[in-house]
């Protein structure tokens, strides 16, 4: 689900289930904080070209 | 609103898990495990916390290159070796890691080293022209190291700046990093206050966040647990029954020209025509090199931290590098090279140049084999025993 297509449907069960449509919210937020979080966690910061073991 | 409001549930979950995750590691940094000490993985080389939280009394830093990563499951890898002993040699590095990145990384740990010995494995191939490749180098560095490096205050300026001016220059195909190098610089060495200094200390604990995050999954992963710390023991290897064992299974197993283990040579053996007399010209390899002034100034660091310094010296496959018809006299003057600047700084040498020629020494051209790994064993253990007696 792209970002507003999940606001879209968190909102469509706003009248019938309201709890189920906030943790929604809640859980989607959280997994976009995660992404970002493993992301930085996980990135290379250096801007050296990739090395090669064999290439010497 | 509802939006506002399940943005900040979900904060507060997400502050509770990163909390989580960074008292989990903190718990993991200090792993008291001797395990930890032989692991080669090349993460811990660069993890400045990691390597201060895990150095106890009985370690010793070894430093080297690529042969840590060879035969890790052999009986002879120190990690095999020394399991059931008291003693936790530190192993450092991988593939190109040489004499420059050794010289920060002991600067960096120094403080929290209690015995004062170091040992450097050398390995000919750091000596090409070139001295270590700026792309290798960059691969291989630490920002937290080099921080640390940066702080230690009995580092003479002088040998500080060779180090920073060695890195400017291999850090030139990595710029985002010379950049954060440059500041960490400022502000370490010209004591800018600014805010450049509140967001450098953010940065350093992200960065430290982030080394430890990665060697927590790799510790894991590799099943390395928390300890009990030092083995008490008064266990000592029996050197000549593991070298007779060395000298049986390479009986049985290395039956090829270069006495090199035998799926190492298979790796080799469709290559082996173009490499016939390929260096037959090479008589001033391993001559001029900016490793030697890099293990100068290993050394120079080692004077100025008041550590005794071994100086592994490991020699070629002698079968293979005739071969390729490398002269031997450019061999020779490469060993002659390094004992003079151990000579030059009172450096003890374990010198097993003599062993080109030595059946099952190596497991392939270059890397340490069954009877290298006891043999290169015994004189870091000959070292550190001879620490403690001196201390009794």
């Amino acid at each position: 689900l792209k970002w507003p297509g999940w606001l879209e449907m968190m909102k469509a069960l706003d009248e019938k289930h309201p709890k189920l449509s906030f943790w929604g919210r809640v859980a989607g937020f959280y997994f976009l904080m995660m992404v970002l979080f493993l992301y930085f966690m996980l990135a290379n910061l250096s801007s050296a070209p990739k090395f090669v073991y064999t290439q010497f | 609103v509802k939006n506002i409001k399940a943005f900040f549930v979900a904060l507060l979950l997400f502050g509770v898990t990163v909390l989580g995750c960074h008292l989990f590691i903190s718990n993991r940094e200090d792993l008291n495990n001797p395990e930890f000490s032989t692991w080669s993985a090349e993460e811990k080389s660069q993890n400045r916390s990691a390597l201060m939280a895990n150095l106890n009394e009985e370690s010793i830093p070894v430093f080297g290159s690529s042969e840590f990563q060879h035969g890790t499951d052999s009986p002879y890898h120190p990690a095999s070796v020394f399991a059931e002993t008291s003693f936790n040699p530190m192993l450092i590095g991988a593939g190109y890691y040489q004499s420059l990145s050794h010289a920060i990384t002991l600067a960096s740990i120094e403080p929290a080293m209690t015995q004062r010995k170091a040992v450097l494995l050398i390995s000919p191939q750091w000596f090409r022209k070139t001295g270590v490749v700026d792309q290798a180098f960059a691969s291989r560095f630490s920002e937290t190291l080099y921080q640390g490096m940066l702080e230690n205050e009995k580092l003479s300026e002088e040998t500080r700046n060779y180090i920073c001016e060695r890195t400017h220059q291999l850090l030139q195909v990595d710029t985002k990093t010379l950049d954060r190098v440059l500041q960490y610089e400022n502000i370490t060495l010209n004591n800018e206050e600014s805010a450049a200094g509140f967001f450098d200390m953010i940065w350093s604990c992200f960065l430290v966040e982030k080394e430890n995050f990665t060697l927590t999954a790799l510790t894991i992963r590799d099943g390395i647990h928390a300890g009990e710390g030092v083995v008490q023991t008064d266990y000592e290897p029996d050197w000549e029954a593991l070298l007779a064992q060395a000298e049986e299974e390479g009986e049985q197993e290395n039956q090829n020209q270069f006495y090199m283990d035998p799926d190492q040579y298979a790796l080799l053996e469709p290559y082996l025509s173009k490499k016939e007399g390929i260096n037959a010209g090479a008589v001033n390899s391993y001559q001029k090199s900016p490793e030697y002034d890099d293990l100068r100034c290993f050394l120079t660091v080692c004077q100025e931290l008041d550590i005794e310094p071994m100086l592994v010296i490991l020699p070629v496959n002698g079968f293979y590098y005739d071969f390729t018809g490398f002269p031997q006299e450019a061999r020779d003057k490469y060993y002659e090279k390094v004992r003079s600047i151990a000579e030059e700084f009172g450096a003890q040498v374990a010198d097993f140049s003599d062993q080109e020629y030595t059946k099952y020494f190596f497991e392939d051209r270059v890397h340490l084999g069954k009877k290298g790994w006891v043999l290169v064993n015994e004189s870091i253990y000959g070292f550190y025993n001879q620490d403690t007696e001196d201390e009794a």
